[in-house]
């Protein structure tokens, strides 16, 4: 009996000695070329956001309160059910949770999210807008989104008392549009076919100026959408506290595998390399070697996205621009090319929680399903793509997921 | 006694000196020869330090091989991240010639932290000539 006593008095401490050269050993402290990298990516980094020279009400607070109006209307939509925020949700951070956004009917693309993206030069997954002002028009006039049409929107516009006062107290006397002779019920460049052959048949100066009524609703928009900003998360706060070397709170705030994440996001597993800055992005085109959406041909991206950019009449160069037309500098020295085949934009990676599936046409169920992608490295399917495999293994995946979800955080609307 | 004083002084402000001089050189900017020996380059950046998502412009400062600045060429910028098979993200192009051999280069911008290479093609006469500058970011 005592010799068996003895026995289970050994195996116990022989547990413990191995359960105690198992414990996990707390990170090794940053470096300070890390903390200078950590710095870089901490929310406080974020500069404030530039004018934008082509949008003359954009930092007007009129404008942000009238664009906030527009922006969850669902009168702006040919079925009137569908607004902004029917993609853009504010309880899934300006996302749908879908594949592909669904308007009138299903779009073409996976909806970005809007909160930050007034610091990007281009908008959309391809950049065919360079500025959101004209990105927040094509919705309006897209037969799978919001399937209206250009002249029945300002029509609307100047009818509605509330919304003529606040139009033409931000941008002065709105025209007339009750003339059927020169303004058909429908007309619009790019709605359906009759509403085409209307447009066509208007005069130029009367296209003009229902383009720059139209282009007020944009910039209006573009007011409101400029003040969504991610707010601080864990990760920022994480990351005051490896400035103040506070090490107590770095342990209360971050596990070690958000820790190891963290580690592997900045080094090993390269994310830096594109998705560096405040908001996690470098805000280029990159050939990441998606698969295409199943049935469809793989999307060329970028490829057709400058061309439509340089195209848009509503863009930094055209009439209804207030920038200065010497000063569009994204335009003049855009990349053209086939490089650009197959290539997306960047996207941040604040906040991602909440937002899938994820990549331009939603590919991409799960964040492990990111992570596995990366590590993966498939070629491309058109053009070539940029990954290298990483060869990480299954904890250092969950590590780098698990640090990923600390960068949940509220919206910021200042 | 005292002349090994003097000699280990004069060894020390010489060390110094090659010390201050390798520092003023190394601000003064590097240059770099084309690949066939037709011309040099030395750039000076707009934004200083250079950090990336940021369009910037750069003076480069032309010479041909016998140290003369070079007015009247015809200058091409490309270049790219040879490790990760892209180039640059925008088409940078000279703006204006400055004379006494710089051209203002607009339109730059790094979207990657790493190593980059800058191509500078000069084209003067019928002689033409390529320029590698290395960047790290």
């Amino acid at each position: 009996m005592v010799s068996r006593l003895w026995i289970l008095a050994v195996v116990i401490v022989a547990l413990g000695g191995v359960g105690w050269a198992l414990r996990p050993s707390p990170p090794p402290p940053w470096s300070q070329t890390e903390i200078a990298t950590l710095r870089s990516l901490w929310i406080e980094s974020l500069p404030p956001l530039s004018d934008d020279p082509t949008n003359a009400v954009a930092d007007d607070l009129r404008a942000v309160t009238l664009g906030q109006r527009l922006f969850f209307d669902t009168r702006l939509s040919v079925n009137r059910e569908v607004s902004c925020a029917s993609c853009h949700d504010p309880d899934r951070h300006f996302t749908d949770g879908l594949e592909k956004g669904r308007g009138v009917a299903e779009s073409k693309r996976n909806t970005r999210s809007v909160v930050g993206s007034a610091y990007s030069p281009w908008q959309y997954w391809d950049g065919r807008r360079d500025s959101l002002w004209s990105q927040a028009l094509s919705p309006l006039e897209d037969v799978a989104e919001h399937g209206a049409n250009r002249l029945e929107l300002v029509r609307f516009i100047t009818r509605d008392a509330a919304y003529r006062r606040d139009f033409e107290a931000l941008f002065g006397p709105l025209p007339d549009f009750s003339d059927p002779g020169r303004f058909p019920e429908a007309a619009s460049p790019l709605a359906g076919d009759s509403a085409r052959r209307n447009w066509q048949a208007m005069s130029e100066r009367d296209r003009d100026t229902v383009n720059r009524v139209f282009a007020y609703v944009g910039k209006a928009i573009a007011a409101y959408e400029r003040r969504l900003l991610p707010g601080e998360s864990r990760f920022d706060r994480y990351v005051a506290a490896v400035i103040d070397a506070d090490e107590v709170r770095q342990a209360e705030l971050f596990s070690n595998a958000e820790v190891r994440g963290l580690r592997l996001f900045t080094g090993e597993a390269r994310c830096l390399d594109c998705h560096n800055g405040p908001l996690f992005t470098n805000d280029a085109f990159h050939n990441t070697g998606l698969l295409s959406y199943p049935g469809e041909v793989p999307d060329v991206g970028r490829v057709d996205g400058v061309r439509q950019a340089l195209a848009d009449p509503f863009n930094c160069r055209g009439a209804y621009s207030d920038a200065e037309h010497s000063s569009c500098p994204e335009l003049d020295f855009v990349m053209q090319g086939p490089e650009l085949l197959g290539a997306f934009r960047t996207p941040s990676l604040r906040n991602l929680t909440g937002t899938e599936p994820f990549m331009h046409k939603g590919q991409l169920e799960t964040l492990e399903d990111v992570v596995e992608h990366y590590n993966e490295a498939p070629a491309a399917m058109i053009g070539h793509s940029e990954l290298e495999p990483l060869g990480l293994g299954r904890r250092e995946r969950a590590d780098l997921e698990a640090f990923l979800e600390t960068l949940a955080a509220p919206v910021r609307s200042p | 006694m005292r002349s090994n004083d003097r000699r280990r002084t004069a060894i020390g402000v010489a060390a110094g000196s090659l010390l201050v001089l390798a520092w003023v050189a190394g601000i003064a900017g590097s240059s770099w020869p084309s690949e066939r020996g037709l011309y040099r380059v030395s750039y000076e950046s707009t934004l200083s330090p250079i950090v990336i998502n940021r369009m910037h412009g750069w003076i480069l400062h032309v010479e041909s091989a016998d140290g003369k600045p070079l007015d009247g060429a015809s200058i091409e910028v490309s270049g790219g991240m040879p490790a990760h098979r892209h180039g640059l993200p925008t088409r940078p192009r000279v703006v204006a010639e400055l004379g006494d051999g710089a051209y203002r280069v607009e339109g730059l911008r790094f979207h990657m932290p790493g190593a980059w290479e800058i191509v500078v093609t000069i084209e003067a006469g019928n002689a033409v000539d390529r320029v590698v500058i290395p960047l790290k970011l």
